[in-house]
């Protein structure tokens, strides 16, 4: 089996990381209760020798996991989200060597997040990623998440996505963009994600967008009738949603991954993703949808049938597009 | 005996293959009887397909294992079968990355990187099986690994053995569409195997979909088939046409079997012809098994007709398409007659009056030229403890109607250029994809003009 390497920028990049690996360990913990070290725990962690610090890979007969480490490499030129993860309860996953931080941020300017940090950071950014890959297996793709609108995720993470193109590339790199929803409150937000999308376009070999709009919406649908929208100003309601919301891309990263990494009657890899989506190497841009949405609180029956009309309608989507009309 | 391998390439393949010598274990144990000739018929069934264990008691199953990623080949190679047989881990090769549905990732690029590991794998079998006649590739045409790799493996066992007879056992996905590239890979396969394989014995999804439908009680249309179930009816059909057979009666109290080379060689006699499909009747769930009664004359009679129309359910057949001997009056229908380059038949049960299964096959109009070409094979053994079962494998005409469809749909996709770059990235080019199409067009021309013309 094999393994891939998250690799999180800015602040939206590292917020949704931070879900990404609560629910990773979650689906593994529902999976297998016994704490043994599987291929599939594999793909996205570990396993350290408590002691040692030694890095164990998977045996037969299965050893048993002492400390799981996150296979990611965080970047934010701002210290507030980072510090906050690794003071949070996924913080033991990761090592310092994984984390790249500076203190100013990237003043919401792509160029500032490309051209002066990314030029300042690459060699640290290529070297956190090159001990990651190192303790790998066998390597076979990169998730790169991060928002278009701000400046160290979008400037700084298309300036990763292309040093990831140059030095790996025949390491597949799914992209995670977040794009900005129409009463985004970061006023140069078009300039960032415009800059931005044109280094996806060249350097993505699958991107998965993601409208805050769409996710927010989604949400609100899954949520019980009592809880507030973000519209209510207060701060933990919206740190609440924006939790569900990343929590939601996180799920939808790791469905994609699920049958690469468990067993069952057809298997997808994740080249065979690439493979079959992508007929021309500029046509990249994949838009994924979810169905049921179930509050697990009121599960309804659907039929297969049904899930699948659903899957394809813009209300299911991560990214509202009007598939008939092939219009973003 | 004749000694046959299998060779297990890819997730279907692996899936199949364990499928097929579970079937096989299954028919030598349920035979097992007191009686010199059931007993026979158990050694000769267990020396085909199994080598015995280094522990009495325990077999190897003749088999080489090959995937590019290892949850299939890891499951296989963990279980120990019945209690009694086992593969063989020397004779496994595998890979953690997968070959991503890219017939020229598993050809061109682990074709190379994997082919001195596989070499030394179907040597390490080949040398507990002196008598190899035959070698069994089984495989899809739709994936990465078992089409692409499965091809260049084709090619390796041919160099390493350019005696024994290679049959490829394929898979053909679901004509709805499985894999958005099972065009491009399904038209590469075919051409590749055409040029280094002695026969193609083809399975359609989509027709062991609706097989296995009728034989679980209660299941509609709209229900999900596994692809368990489906393996299983494969490899019944398969097995039934490899397990040991003779051509009379007294040949097999005797011990004299039809062997294996000598059923491929009957079947392809024309290197232009080489696909075969497998047919069985009676088709029935174990449900109803109790209440159903077979005779000769009706598997005869039902198996002939599915020939006829290129079916392999026993539904939906079209009685007045007949041979033109068996009209009272001349009928334009006979031109959807099927005709065949060469049939071969085996009855397995009790009580066969062969004479007559075979005069039903032996009608001149069912012929290419109207030459009977006909081989029949029969074992009192029983298959599946079915009183009576009937197999028929032919080369027929209607075997590359499929071609048709397929030419055409990966005729637009390629003139379009889509998914190209995919395969030109590990050194397939646009060359050898039309030389393809120029192989697989005349396979298909070749197969409608045995039909007679209207």
């Amino acid at each position: 089996m094999t393994q891939s390497i998250i690799v999180q920028v800015g602040q939206c990049g590292n917020q949704i990381g931070s879900q990404f690996w609560v629910n990773a360990l979650k689906e593994h913990a529902n999976f297998d209760d016994k704490g043994i070290f599987t291929e599939s725990i594999a793909s996205f962690f570990r396993n350290v020798d408590a002691k040692n610090k030694k890095n164990l890979s998977v045996t037969t007969p299965a050893s048993k996991i002492h400390r799981l480490r996150a296979r990611a490499v965080l970047i934010d030129m701002e210290e507030g989200v980072l510090n906050s993860l690794i003071k949070s309860d996924v913080g033991e996953l990761f090592t310092s060597t994984q984390l790249i931080q500076d203190v100013s941020g990237a003043g919401n300017n792509w160029a500032t997040g490309y051209h002066f940090y990314g030029k300042q950071f690459s060699e640290k950014i290529l070297d956190s990623i090159r001990k990651e890959a190192e303790l790998c297996d066998c390597l076979q793709s990169f998730f790169v998440l991060h928002s278009m609108g701000g400046g160290t995720g979008s400037g700084m993470g298309t300036r990763t996505l292309s040093l990831l193109a140059d030095h790996y590339p025949e390491i597949f790199r799914f992209v995670v963009p977040v794009y900005p929803s129409v009463d985004d409150d970061v006023i140069t937000s078009p300039y960032n994600a415009t800059l931005a999308m044109g280094q996806i376009s060249e350097h993505g070999n699958c991107v998965l967008p993601v409208e805050n709009q769409a996710l927010a919406a989604i949400c609100e649908r899954l949520s019980t009738p009592k809880v507030d929208t973000i519209r209510h100003t207060v701060t933990e309601t919206k740190e609440k949603a924006f939790n569900r919301m990343n929590s939601f891309v996180a799920k939808v990263i790791m469905d994609i991954t699920a049958s690469a990494r468990f067993d069952g009657a057809i298997n997808v890899d994740i080249n065979e993703i690439s493979m079959n989506l992508v007929p021309f190497p500029r046509a990249n841009y994949l838009v994924p949808g979810v169905a049921p949405l179930q509050s697990p609180k009121m599960p309804q029956q659907r039929h297969l049938d049904a899930i699948f009309s659903d899957v394809f309608s813009p209300t299911h989507q991560l990214c509202r597009v009007d598939l008939r009309k092939g219009v973003f | 005996s004749t000694q046959s391998t299998g060779v297990q390439v890819g997730q279907c393949g692996n899936q199949l293959g364990e499928a097929l010598f579970e079937t096989v274990y299954r028919e030598q144990s349920s035979n097992a009887r007191p009686g010199s000739s059931a007993s026979a018929y158990c050694r000769e069934t267990a020396a085909r397909f199994f080598t015995p264990g280094a522990d009495g008691g325990t077999l190897i199953a003749n088999a080489v294992l090959v995937d590019m990623e290892n949850k299939v080949v890891a499951g296989c190679l963990s279980r120990r079968h019945a209690g009694v047989w086992t593969y063989n881990p020397r004779c496994s090769v595998l890979s953690k990355q997968g070959s991503g549905n890219n017939w020229a990732n598993g050809y061109c690029n682990f074709g190379e990187t994997k082919e001195e590991e596989i070499s030394v794998a179907v040597k390490v079998l080949l040398h507990s099986l002196p008598d190899l006649r035959v070698a069994l590739l089984l495989m899809s045409a739709a994936g990465g690994t078992g089409s692409g790799l499965g091809c260049r493996i084709t090619e390796l066992i041919r160099d390493i053995v350019p005696g024994v007879l290679l049959v490829n056992q394929v898979v053909l996905p679901f004509s709805q569409g499985e894999v958005s590239v099972q065009g491009y890979n399904m038209l590469l396969t075919l051409s590749s195997l055409y040029q280094s394989s002695d026969a193609l014995l083809l399975s359609h999804n989509d027709s062991y979909q609706t097989l296995s439908r009728r034989l679980i009680p209660g299941t509609s249309s709209r229900d999900c088939i596994s692809f368990r179930e489906m393996n299983r009816l494969i490899s019944s059909h398969v097995a039934g046409v490899l397990l040991p057979a003779s051509s009379a009666k007294e040949e097999e109290k005797k011990g004299r079997l039809i062997h294996c080379d000598d059923i491929v060689e009957h079947l392809v006699p024309h290197p232009c012809y080489r696909l075969l499909t497998a047919r069985m009747m009676p088709v029935i769930s174990e449900h109803s098994r109790d209440y159903t009664n077979t005779t000769w004359e009706m598997l005869g009679k039902y198996s002939r007709q599915m020939l006829i129309q290129n079916s392999i359910i026993d539904e939906g057949l079209i009685w007045s398409i007949k041979p033109r001997s068996e009209l009272l009056t001349t009928n334009k229908r006979t031109q959807n007659l099927n005709v065949s380059v060469s049939n071969y038949i085996v009855c397995r049960g009790s009580e066969v009056a062969l004479p007559e299964v075979e005069d039903r096959f032996k009608v001149a109009d069912l012929y290419r030229n109207e030459k009977t070409k006909l081989l029949c094979g029969y074992s009192a053994a029983t298959f599946d403890k079915l009183d009576k079962s009937l197999f028929v494998i032919d080369n027929s005409a209607k075997n590359g109607h499929f071609l048709e469809d397929l030419l055409s749909d990966s005729w637009l996709k390629f003139q379009a250029n889509a998914f190209i770059y995919q395969y030109e990235k590990f050194g397939l080019d646009r060359e050898w994809f039309k030389e393809s199409f120029n192989v697989i067009e005349k396979v298909r021309r070749d197969y409608e003009n045995l039909l007679p013309k209207k």
